[in-house]
Formats: structure tokens, sequence, C-alpha cells
């Protein structure tokens, strides 16, 4: 009886749902809240970066990087770290929050797989992997080969190899999928989750630095479309590891997972990335089964996913040129395949970006009677190194050592020794590395060429506080850069027409009389509603050319959707047309052979009033911002001046960097 | 006593041999721990799912011996000499070694002991509490404009100046908070200016301004309290990039380094 009594408890004991289990990563006392020096009730801006990833993360490390949790958050506040290849990294300005976001999948797993010491390491599948990060391998040389080992190990089905019958059963009990998986290893798998978790903790200094304990959730579909997503956890609180692709693939589990997490008093949001490399599946007008959307889907969507990442280094997901042929800056930094496609594999742009999912979100709650797309903006940069590389004159992109090189990333020619090398390669590691020719000189083959120095999540909130930068993603008070630190305030309401503008109370009156970038406004007596944007040029970036106002509406009967963008305010004084809506030509030009731009052209500060002309009470519409400055060098003809070589022809020799807030959305 | 014997004895034979190269026993001990044999039994059942049967634990012993034979040999031909991964293995395992040695030792007193080293980094640096007016295009009346302010600490109807995104009011910023909100060396115009009075204009960035500085408050070290978090984060990562130089730097003399020609 007594023997029985004991297995009962055991059973129970190891039946419960380990994805539920939860701890408190504190590593301080907790101490009485005191309000910050800097406490704002009409908000300040914080700048930060959501996505960052170590050498916990599979990828990371295999692309030979080793910085900790620790290192990314040292570099965030302005020390400097090592890139894999050597070289220092440190920001032209410290960030205000940071959030280290490595692979919730085998996280921790690939630096135990590389110790022939360890016990994970044992496993033949990860033989080759052993001290691939020795000091002496981190070089461009080994690209071919981490390359080679990075699409092996995803071929060679070690990720989905099952081990015993007694760890499937353990898995089952546990509802932790990645104990029958054969080369994973709980304990290393739980320390390194700890690491993060406690690295953002120790880092955490209220009032001046936030840190986030998150993780990224890795799904995609059968075809590689990307179905990624950063989950961030607005307290200490957090389950003992993380929900990952071995859970699910499907981010509908997540959002259960999160709703349970929720019940039990911890809060997290989760933020999509990449719905560029989605093709289409990001923002679909049906459940992942094909099922129609239904309330309980909609709501549950946009409970846990009120904000999107809208550019980061892989591109940038505002729209592509087929789905708004008739905005002329809708071609911004395109990358135009799936994420971690071999070979890359085009990525269909319907369903992939953002402004196309606001609209169909008015859609869907035309039908449906709830929007699953009524989010907001913020960039981040997906870092693979631990350190964002926002500055195009200093750009390092992301992938460590494959792209850590002007050479790696396709912006000069290889040179001859280099070409020689991979002339010699291999055939299995020539298919993974290798060049192409364009105007008669010889580049690498590797899809970087169309990554982007990029982004920023900008917030606006009373503190420097997690509390109060996590609420302020929930209410979408946020919005995205490019890389550099605009200055953006949005404003929409009714009856506005009075407020002085050059008023020192203009914010406070704003927050009374109005809602922010992120807030909906309501149908009052069919009045047009009225919108207010404040921008200033931020103090590294170049001058502010104009403002635009992205418009989308659907018609309220077929509900076809529609889109408009308008010129707002112009800089150096000059009017918009009325009739095209754009303003005109303010003359900044950028020189090619040195980066120089125009001085004195442009603005350093836009601030305006706009009324809708088009607006009609009876249509769902949004509205957001979109800043321009004024053109500058890309990070391509950057490293092509400093290389001595002209840029490549086939690269956009410039970039206008930009600003979009959050939406504000009228609803009749 | 007994013992003393036998040591001198042993050193006499050691002589002899040494001396005409007696052949005393070529044999070398091979030793294969208990612990490293339990722990390839482990690994057998997470891979198996099963015990393995006693044949096949004499297997293993059998691999394990195999591989030290090997590996003896492979020493005597000095086929580890030079090999860089060997040579790197190593070190690394050093590294951790020494690191987690290092680690392993954070008490409250090291902690106390890095704080008070390295007080100069716990300083809260000297910090201004102002008001500004913002003008976004130079005026050429600014004297006049400051009679107009004079004794008045607040442009209370904000009937002058423009509204900086910012606020017009900071308090208690160092020389990096103001220089990340106006553009670098603008801290530069306050740091010296007479206390609740009007003065400028100061061109930042994005125009003139004219500020009423009416606080200042000296450079403090934090106390330990205060910043232990951080003192902590800084110590372990000290640890990290010091913990090696010192100690190669306590060895080196134990050397002499020799390098040879390269070029």
């Amino acid at each position: 009886m007594r023997y029985l009594l004991v297995l009962i408890t055991v059973l129970i004991v190891s039946c419960s749902d380990s994805s539920q289990e939860t701890k408190d990563f504190s590593v301080n006392e907790k101490k009485e809240y005191i309000k910050s020096k800097d406490f704002n009730e009409n908000k300040n801006v914080y700048f930060g970066d959501l996505h960052v990833h170590t050498k916990h993360s599979f990828d990371a490390f295999i692309f030979g990087t080793t910085n900790t949790p620790d290192d990314a958050y040292k570099y965030a506040k302005g020390g400097t770290i090592q890139h894999p290849l050597g070289f220092d990294m440190k920001l032209r300005q410290p960030l205000d929050f940071y959030a280290v976001t490595d692979h919730g999948f085998f996280m921790g797993m690939m630096p135990a797989w590389a110790d022939p010491n360890s016990k994970p390491g044992q496993h033949p599948y990860v033989k080759t992997l052993h001290n691939v990060n020795r000091k002496e391998n981190l070089t461009v040389e080994s690209s071919p080969e981490r390359l080679y080992y990075f699409r092996e190990l995803i071929r060679s089905g070690a990720f989905a190899e099952l081990g015993s019958i007694f760890s499937i059963i353990k898995a089952y009990l546990t509802n932790n999928n990645s104990f029958a998986v054969d080369v994973f290893d709980y304990d290393t798998h739980k320390s390194a989750w700890s690491d993060v978790a406690n690295a953002a903790e120790r880092h955490y200094e209220p009032g001046k630095f936030t840190t986030f304990i998150a993780y990224e959730f890795t799904a995609s579909t059968e075809g590689m479309g990307n179905l990624h997503r950063n989950v961030i956890f607005g307290s200490s609180k957090a389950p003992i590891r993380p929900y990952s692709r071995i859970d699910s693939l499907n981010p509908e589990d997540l959002w259960n997972t999160m709703d349970k997490w929720r019940e039990n008093g911890i809060d997290s949001i989760a933020i999509p990335h990449n719905s560029n490399g989605s093709n289409g599946r990001m923002f679909e007008i049906h459940q992942a089964n094909g099922a129609p959307m239904d309330t309980q889907y909609l709501n549950q969507r946009i409970r846990n996913e009120p904000i999107v990442e809208i550019t980061q280094v892989k591109g940038t997901s505002e729209t592509h040129p087929l789905l708004s042929p008739n905005d002329e800056w809708a071609d911004f930094e395109i990358m135009s395949t799936r994420v971690g496609s071999v070979p890359p594999t085009y990525s269909r742009p319907d369903g992939s970006y953002v402004r196309d999912a606001l609209k169909k979100g008015l859609m869907l709650e035309q039908f449906f009677g709830g929007n699953p797309y009524n989010f907001g903006f913020i960039g981040s940069s997906d870092t693979h190194t631990g350190a964002s590389s926002f500055d195009e004159s200093n750009y390092f992109s992301k992938v460590g050592i494959l792209d850590g090189t002007p050479v790696g990333r396709g912006s000069i020619p290889i040179p001859q020794e280099q070409l020689d090398f991979i002339n010699n390669l291999p055939d299995e590691q020539s298919d993974v590395y290798n060049y192409v020719d364009y105007d008669g000189q010889k580049y690498m083959r590797a899809g970087f060429d169309e990554w982007g120095a990029s982004g920023i999540a900008a917030v606006w909130a009373e503190e420097n506080t997690r509390e109060a930068i996590f609420s302020a993603f929930k209410r979408k008070e946020t919005y995205a850069t490019s890389g550099n630190r605009i200055l953006l305030r949005f404003f929409g309401g009714f009856d506005l027409g009075d407020i002085d503008l050059n008023s020192s109370n203009l914010i406070s009156e704003l927050y009374e009389r109005s809602v922010p970038m992120g807030g909906n406004i309501i149908n009052s007596n069919n009045s047009i509603p009225n919108f207010i944007i404040w921008t200033k040029k931020g103090i590294n970036g170049a001058h502010l050319q104009r403002v635009q106002i992205v418009k989308g509406w659907i018609d309220d009967r077929s509900a076809e959707p529609f889109e408009k963008v308008y010129d707002v305010a112009c800089s150096d004084g000059q009017e918009v047309d009325q009739v095209t809506q754009r303003c005109p030509d303010n003359g900044a030009r950028v020189n090619i052979s040195d980066c120089s731009i125009s001085a004195d052209v442009g603005d350093k500060e836009l601030k305006t009033f706009w009324s809708d002309p088009d607006f009609d009470p009876d249509l769902k519409a949004f509205y957001y911002v979109r800043v321009l400055e004024n053109p500058t060098c890309r990070w391509s003809t950057w490293d092509a001046l400093r290389a001595g070589t002209n840029p490549r022809k086939d690269l956009k020799p410039t970039i206008q960097e930009r600003a979009w807030s959050s939406p504000i959305w009228y609803i009749p | 006593m007994k013992k003393k014997i036998f040591i001198l004895l042993g050193v006499f034979i050691g002589f002899l041999a040494l001396f005409y190269g007696i052949n005393i026993s070529q044999k070398t001990s091979i030793y294969v721990s208990g612990s490293e044999i339990k722990n390839l039994i482990n690994i057998w059942e997470d891979q198996t799912g099963r015990p393995p049967t006693n044949k096949e634990i004499d297997m293993i012993i059998k691999n394990l011996v195999n591989e030290e034979i090997l590996y003896q040999e492979a020493l005597k031909l000095g086929l580890n000499k030079n090999d860089k991964i060997i040579k790197r293995r190593l070190i690394q395992k050093l590294e951790f070694y020494k690191e987690s040695e290092n680690l392993n030792k954070v008490k409250e007193e090291n902690i106390i002991e890095y704080y008070n080293e390295n007080i100069n980094s716990y300083i809260l640096n000297k910090r201004y509490s102002f008001k500004h007016i913002f003008f976004s295009d130079p005026k050429n009346n600014y004297e006049n404009i400051k009679l107009i302010l004079l004794g008045t600490e607040n442009n209370s109807n904000n009937e002058i100046g423009e509204p900086f995104i910012h606020g017009d009011s900071f308090i208690e910023k160092d020389k990096a908070a103001i220089d990340s909100d106006f553009g670098s060396g603008f801290s530069e115009n306050i740091i010296n200016l007479e206390k609740n009075t009007w003065q400028g204009p100061f061109k930042s960035i994005y125009g003139d301004h004219l500020i009423y500085l009416f606080d200042v408050f000296p450079e403090e070290i934090i106390s330990f309290e205060d910043a232990k978090q951080s003192v902590v984060v800084n110590y372990n990562d000290e640890i990290k990039s010091k913990v090696m130089n010192n100690y190669i730097y306590s060895i080196i003399d134990k050397y002499d380094v020799i390098i040879g020609e390269y070029k």
C-alpha cells in the first residue's frame, strides 16, 4: 500500500506541466518603489533593442559568438565588447532598455555540444562541432565550414531524432517535448535559460536602465515561412524553461501558454518579427488550421501581440513595392527571401508586411467583430553577436564571422586569394558558400547584401522602469526607427484646431484632449479627425526631409482595402502640393565619393497639425506617421568607400533613415 | 628507520639503473577511474534506454583501456607537441579551472574590497537641474528677453520661446544625459553657469537656449548597498578578463620565452 501511494505521488508530481512551472529570477531584495527623478506624467522617450542573441542561441554560437547575456547588457549600457572576429563593438550612445532573446529551442545546447568533454558533446550527431569556437578557428576562413555544419545540423534530423522510450514517456508526462529529443540535455538547457533570466535581473537598474527576461519562439511553417516571435516578460517572474518550437510550431499554442502564465500572475507579450520572410504566413486571414477566425482567436491574438517588429537587420516589413505601388518610399531595405531558406527562396509579399496586415485587420473586424492586427510598431536589431549594429558608417551586420567583413556581406569584391580559397572548397561546402558575378566583379552570394543597419524600439513612458516601459508596449505608445534616434510624438482626436502648437503645455493638453500613438478615436458627430505630429532629428542623424501620414481604410460594404500616403509637413519652409500630396524636392544630395551630405538643407524639427481631407465618417481607418530624413550613404557604400572600391551598382547607394509611429485607429 | 633504509636503497638502485642503463621495468601503469566508467555507463543508458550487460560493460572498459594505451603511446612518440587542438583544449581547461576557482571564492568581503579599490567607478557624477527656453530660429533680442525674465524663475505664461520635445525642465542630469538630449558638448555651457538667473543664449544642435540653472548636485560616492548589484556584475566581469592575465603574470618567470624567427 505504501509503495502504491509513493508511486501515485511520483506520477502526480511527474505529470506536472513543466511549461507552467514558474520561478522568480530576482537576484536582489525587492526594494520599495521610489518614483524616478525624471518621472514625467507627460512621458519621456526611451530607446532600446528587444531582439538580441548571444552564445546561447544555436545559430549565434555556430557563427562564432561567445558573448554572454552579461556581455550583451554591458554593451547596451555603453561598454565595449568583442566581435567574434576580434574587433571592438561599442554604441555611439548607450541604450535605455535591452532584452536578450536567445532562441528558446535548444537554448544553450550548442556550446555544450561543442565541448568534447560534456555529456551532450558525446552524441554522434554533434561531434563535428567539437571546439568549433576555439580561438584560432574564429576566422573568416572557417565560414564555409560553419555554414555547412549549420545546414547539416538542420538537415541531419538531429533536432528531431527521438531518444529512448523512457525519455519519450518523460516528455509526455511533463509536457516537455525536449526530453524526447535524443541530443537534448535538460540540465544544460535550464542552466542557459537561468543565465539569460539572471543576467536580465543582474543588469536591471530601475530609473536608469531596464532589462527584460525574454526569449525567441522560433516557429516556422513547412516551407520555411517565418513565424518567429520574441516573448517578453513584464517582471522578474518567468517559467522555468522557455516554451519553444519543440513544444509547438503553432503560435496559437504559444498564446494559450501565455494566457495560462497570465492567469498565474505572469504577464508577457509576444512580438512577431521578420514577417517579410514569412511567405505570406505571418498575417493571414484565417487560423493556422485553415478555419475562419473567430472572436476567441481575434481577441487572443491581440491580447498577446500588441506590438510587432516593423524593421530589423533582416529587412524592413512596413510594406513592399508590389503591395504599395503608389508609395515611392515602399522599397526600403526589402529582404526578398524566406528566413533561413537554403537556397534562398522568394517570400510572397501578401500577408508578409504590416501595412497590409493593418488593412486586413480592418476587414476582419468588419466580418468577425474583432481586429487581430490592431498592433503598434517597434524596431529592433536581431543581432546574433550580443551587440546591435545601427550605424550605417560602422556596420557589422548580425551573424558574426559570416558577415563581419565587407567581403562576407557582399559589399566589396572578393580578393583573389579568398577567391582561390572558395574555388578549392570541397563540394559540400561550396554548395553553401559561393559567389556571384555583378558588373564583372565577384561578390559573396549570401543574401546579406539585402540586410540593413536597423532598427530601434522607442517608447513613451513615465520613467525608465520595467513596469512603465512594459505598460507602454501594451498600450502601443511605441514607435520604430531604422537606427537613428528620431524623436516622434503623434496624437489624434477631434476639434484640435484651436491647440497652440507653440504652447509649452502642448503635450499635457494633447494627453487631455486626444489619444497618443497606439490609441483609438471613436466617431464623434461625424467630425473630421485631427492629428498633431511633432518630430525632431536624432542627435547623430541627418536633417529631416518630410513627415507623412499613411492612411488605410476599407469600403464599408465590400470591405475592399485602400491606402494612401500624404506628405503633411515639408522641410525648408516648403508647402505640400495639394494635388500630388507631395513636398517639393528639398535639394538634399549625397556625394557618393566621400558620403558627405548637403549642409543646411532639411529641418531639425517639424511640427504640424493635419486634418484628413478625404475623411468619410462611415469608414474604418488607421493612420500612422512616417518621418523621413534626408538621404545618407547606405552601409554598403560606406564599406566600398573605406575599401577604395566602387559601390555595387545593383545596390542602392543611399537610404533615407526613417521613423514609423504606431497607428491611431478611427472607429466609425 | 626501516623506511629511510628502503628509500636509500631505492635511490641507490635508481642510480645504478641510470648509470648502467639497467632495464628495471618497461611497464607503465594504466589507471581507469571508477567515476569515468560510471559516467560512460550512464551515457549508455541514456542512449539506449537500458543498462549495459556485463559483456557490454567489459567492452566499455576495454575501449577505455585501449584509448589510454594509445594515448600513452602517442605521448611517448611526442605526437601531442605542436598540435594546436590539444594545446587550445588544455588552455581552455585551465581557463575554466582558474575562472571557476575564483568565481567560487566570491564572498561579500571580496566584493567590498573590489568596490573600495574601484570606488571611482561608483561615483554619481555632478548633476544639474535647470530650465530652458528654446528658440528654433536665432533671435536678436536675447538681452531684452532676459530683462523681461529678470527676477523670475518661470517662463510661466510660456509667452517666450517654443516648446522643446524633451520638455522645459531637467532635474539632476549629468553631462552625458544633457548631451544626449541637446547634442554633444552642450553640457559644457551649463557646468559653469551662475545659479538662479537666466543666461545665454547657448547653441544646441536644435537651436538657441536661454538657461536658468537652479540647482547643482556635487559628485558623490554611491554607497556600497546601492551599488552592490553593479559591483557584483563588474567584479565577475573583471575576474573573467583579468584572472588569466594575473595567472600568466604570476608564472611567466618560470619560463624562458624564446620567439622563433618568422619574418
